[in-house]
């Protein structure tokens, strides 16, 4: 008698149907006068609008916190957060670290040793040493 | 050889108290038996003065013109060569020795020029045991039962002691930097007109000008300006006109006046309001605005003048930018820099401001912040209530050292 797996119907992942944003609020800090804060408030000024209206998904808080260097932190529907610290970049280089708490799921880093990650059942099937014939113990 | 003796020079006060021998001062303290030498040169504190005085932070140079209460304190150097004399005669020659000295180096004396405040009344003393006639005296050997006269306690905190007039009196009259257009535009060509009166007279133009009521204000804006193709710029007006308006910016006769009628409260300029309707019924020759202002003195004079009137300084740097009056104008009527990221964001970025997903917060978000934000706050406040807590631990009144620098108690 062979053991049959029972057959899975779907596997829910983001994007198959919809696609879910995993950031959910983006806080940003400035400083007023701190020189490390000069390529934030330019982004403040000049960026954040486009990239604010692109997503409307994400609710960005932009406040000052005096004599620090600038932060953005993203919060995650998973309960998680990840800050970066943008002190002395450029807006540019800033916008491309916005752009990374974006697309970040909010896990943890984990360390990925095999090359290829699936999460499809294999084809042939669970091995189950009752298979085919079966085995003459 | 001559030996210059040490200068007691004014380097103190006017009403300098009575001049006495060291042996009778340490005789204060213990009962007075040492006999007490008193030179009697005791000066009566002199009255306070006029509240016009105070106003001698100007620049203008001749003394001559100065109040009469400015002139008085002259006769001080040589009260205390007298002072001198009476102490020891000899030494007499070294303190007009002395005296020759302080006027090669120093020019003039720094003299105290007006009365700031209410000096204590002279100190008086009571008769000595062996003078007093009168037989029925007991001296006292016990302090129970002596009248207490009081010292200078508390004397230099009494206000009424630091007259009105003493109170220091700002270059600029504005009370707070005048910032509507209209207004500053009235002042603008206030300050141009009585420059070019100054200019006309052949005065120094940027000596300092009395501001004057609003009649003085008026009679200086009802005087018309011509400019040239070049963008010179002439007053056409009568000669009594202008003779009017230089007479308002004469120190002399404004302080004459003063005395006569009492002191006019200044008017820098008009409210907005006014001088809208003003500029309208007036109506100003458009090119008056074209006026240049390349020349460098005329141009700092009126600077120098709308400083005074509103309050508006022009940087250094923006200094070569004027060139004429429209540059000028363009330069004090523009808003100021907004302080801080919000502020400008609030101000000119509307379109950040008004997306459903961009918040911003004008000052630091706390942690308290979240709690209310989040509904939690009102939970904590309710349990600290019933626990009889102050519900707002962090929150501190008004600094005492406020007041103190304030000088209130």
């Amino acid at each position: 008698m062979t053991i049959r797996a029972l057959e899975k119907v779907s596997v829910g992942q983001n994007g198959i149907g919809a696609f879910i944003l995993q950031c959910k609020r983006m806080d940003i800090h400035y400083c007023d006068h701190s020189g490390s804060s000069r390529g934030m408030n330019i982004f403040i000024r000049s960026m954040l609008q486009k990239f604010a209206a692109s997503h409307p998904q994400i609710e960005f808080a932009v406040s000052p916190r005096p004599r620090k260097h600038p932060v953005m932190i993203g919060h995650y529907i998973n309960g998680n957060q990840k800050s970066i610290c943008v002190k002395n970049m450029e807006p540019t280089e800033i916008l491309k670290k916005a752009e990374l708490l974006r697309d970040a799921s909010g896990e943890k880093i984990k360390r990925v040793n095999k090359s290829v990650k699936s999460i499809n059942p294999s084809v042939r099937g669970i091995w189950s040493p009752y298979h085919g014939k079966g085995i003459t113990v | 050889m001559r030996r210059i003796s040490r200068l007691r020079g004014p380097s103190g006060l006017r009403w300098s108290t009575s001049c006495r021998s060291i042996a009778s001062l340490s005789s204060q303290c213990s009962v007075a038996k040492a006999p007490v030498s008193i030179c009697s040169t005791t000066l009566t504190p002199s009255p306070v003065a006029a509240a016009s005085s105070s106003r001698m932070y100007s620049t203008k140079p001749d003394s001559s013109t100065l109040p009469q209460s400015l002139g008085g304190a002259k006769t001080h150097v040589p009260q205390l060569d007298i002072e001198a004399a009476n102490e020891d005669p000899h030494s007499a020659e070294t303190e007009i020795i002395a005296q020759e000295s302080w006027d090669m180096d120093a020019g003039e004396p720094n003299e105290y020029t007006s009365q700031t405040f209410q000096p204590p009344p002279p100190r008086s003393y009571a008769e000595r045991t062996d003078e007093i006639r009168d037989p029925s005296y007991v001296p006292a050997t016990t302090v129970e039962g002596l009248s207490t006269l009081g010292g200078l306690e508390g004397w230099w905190d009494r206000r009424e002691n630091w007259p009105r007039s003493s109170d220091f009196q700002g270059f600029i009259e504005a009370k707070r930097k005048i910032t509507h257009p209209d207004s500053l535009e009235v002042a603008t060509r206030r300050a141009l007109v009585e420059v070019l009166v100054r200019k006309a007279r052949g005065q120094h133009l940027t000596e300092g000008m009395p501001v004057g009521g609003k009649e003085e204000l008026l009679r200086a804006l009802a005087l018309d300006l011509k400019v040239k193709e070049n963008g010179e710029i002439s007053l056409v007006a009568d000669d009594s006109a202008i003779e009017l308006v230089a007479k308002d910016l004469d120190w002399e006769n404004v302080l004459a006046k003063e005395e006569l009628t009492g002191k006019v409260p200044a008017v820098p300029t008009l409210l907005p309001g006014e001088a809208q309707s003003f500029k309208e019924a007036a109506q100003w020759r458009a090119r008056w605005k074209s006026a240049s202002l390349s020349e460098p003195k005329l141009k700092f004079a009126v600077l120098k003048r709308i400083f005074q009137l509103t309050g508006q300084r022009v940087q250094d740097h923006q200094l070569p930018g004027i060139t004429d009056v429209l540059s000028l104008l363009r330069t004090i009527k523009a808003p100021p820099k907004p302080k801080t990221l919000s502020q400008e964001i609030m101000e000119r970025k509307q379109d950040l401001v008004q997306l459903p997903n961009v918040a911003f917060a004008p000052k630091r978000v706390t942690r308290g912040d979240k709690d209310i934000a989040l509904g939690r706050f009102k939970i904590i406040e309710k349990e600290l209530m019933t626990r009889d807590v102050n519900v707002h631990p962090l929150s501190v009144g008004k600094s005492r050292e406020q007041k103190w620098l304030k000088g209130q108690s």
